[in-house]
């Protein structure tokens, strides 16, 4: 026995992303009567901290959300809160620098609505975790914008296939998400 | 402190000099302003008393507010003047959910400084349909084209005055 799984190892890409996907939805999609900030009712919930807290999980979404990221891209951006550890874990996948997007900017503190250092003119990646009908990440991209930098493309884990792909392609964004919810088995 | 006839004066006082004491402009074109209630209490306490009076056709028996600190005092105002406690709805990272107590079969009336969007309206109906109520209204300080958008969502929409700028 040499402990290695020399099936696993051999196994394509695509079947390696299909385990990925299999993994995330027996770590957090959840069945119930939920109410999504979209408005939106839904019989399931993908709970992404179930998933973005697992080292094992994550450190997969990273290495193949890195394969999406443009070669010309100078930064990561994670909408607060959820979508942060997956912006560190792919800022250090493709050794970028993140910053963080906030959800609402705070007339207190630091009043900003982007965390961390960017430069007007930088190219940004926006990594989000679930999208819905794809508000919050057109929010995020638009926060990014505003201070000066240019959004090269939207990321995501998760496509609900709820509209979110229609609005951010209406909003002038390109979107590519890992995975979409029928893919899923959903 | 005030006494009593100023705060009789104050009542006295048409809604605009109210709003503007609480950084709202109506009368002018463009930005409406945001709600302060911080800067007057005694003008948000009688613009939150109109509003309540105005809701009354509504028949709630639980008043809701949106995330917003600023409309929580609102909310409070008009849940005061209408006899009935008051719930908190939030937006926590992407799921809605309701902070306080519902009655049994809510009739819920939203109580908002500024017209909310048609995904936070439709969130509040389903947060209060999951507990076996209904929106029964809107009611908001100032009515707006945006106001106007999501008015055929909701049952009634209250508005204390129409934007110069709608």
């Amino acid at each position: 026995m040499t402990g290695i799984d020399l099936q696993r190892l051999t196994r394509s890409r695509a079947e390696r992303l299909q385990e990925l996907g299999q993994d995330i939805v027996n770590a957090a999609y959840l069945r119930g009567d939920f109410v999504l900030s979209s408005g939106v009712r839904s019989a399931y919930y993908f709970d992404k901290y179930l998933f973005e807290t697992r080292p094992s999980i994550l450190r997969r979404i990273a290495g193949y959300l890195a394969e999406l990221v443009p070669p010309n891209t100078d930064r990561i951006a994670g909408p607060e809160l959820g979508a942060v550890a997956l912006a560190a874990s792919l800022s250090l996948e493709v050794g970028l620098p993140f910053v963080i997007v906030k959800r609402e900017v705070k007339a207190y503190g630091t009043a900003k609505a982007v965390e961390g250092e960017l430069h007007r003119g930088d190219c940004v990646v926006v990594v989000e975790d679930v999208i819905t009908t794809g508000t919050q990440a057109i929010h995020a991209a638009r926060q990014v914008e505003t201070a000066g930098a240019h959004v090269l493309a939207i990321l995501a884990v998760i496509d609900r296939e709820q509209g979110g792909t229609e609005k951010i392609g209406a909003a002038g964004y390109h979107f590519q998400p890992l995975f979409r919810r029928t893919e899923l088995g959903m | 402190m005030k006494d009593e006839t100023e705060d009789r004066e104050n009542r006295e006082l048409p809604l605009e000099v109210l709003f503007s004491r609480v950084g709202l402009v109506v009368s002018g074109p463009g930005n409406t302003g945001a709600f302060d209630p911080f800067r007057d209490p005694v003008a948000t306490d009688q613009i939150g008393r109109e509003l309540a009076h105005r809701m009354k056709v509504l028949n709630p028996n639980v008043v809701c507010v949106w995330e917003e600190p600023t409309d929580m005092i609102l909310g409070h105002v008009v849940a005061r003047e209408l006899g009935l406690r008051w719930v908190r709805c939030v937006n926590s990272d992407g799921l809605a959910a309701i902070l306080g107590l519902l009655p049994r079969n809510p009739r819920a009336a939203l109580v908002s400084s500024v017209a909310l969007g048609i995904q936070t309206i439709r969130a509040i109906q389903n947060l209060v349909a999951v507990h076996g109520g209904a929106l029964v209204g809107v009611g908001v300080l100032v009515g707006t084209e945006q106001l106007d958008e999501v008015a055929s969502e909701v049952p009634a929409v209250v508005s204390l005055v129409r934007s110069a700028a709608s």
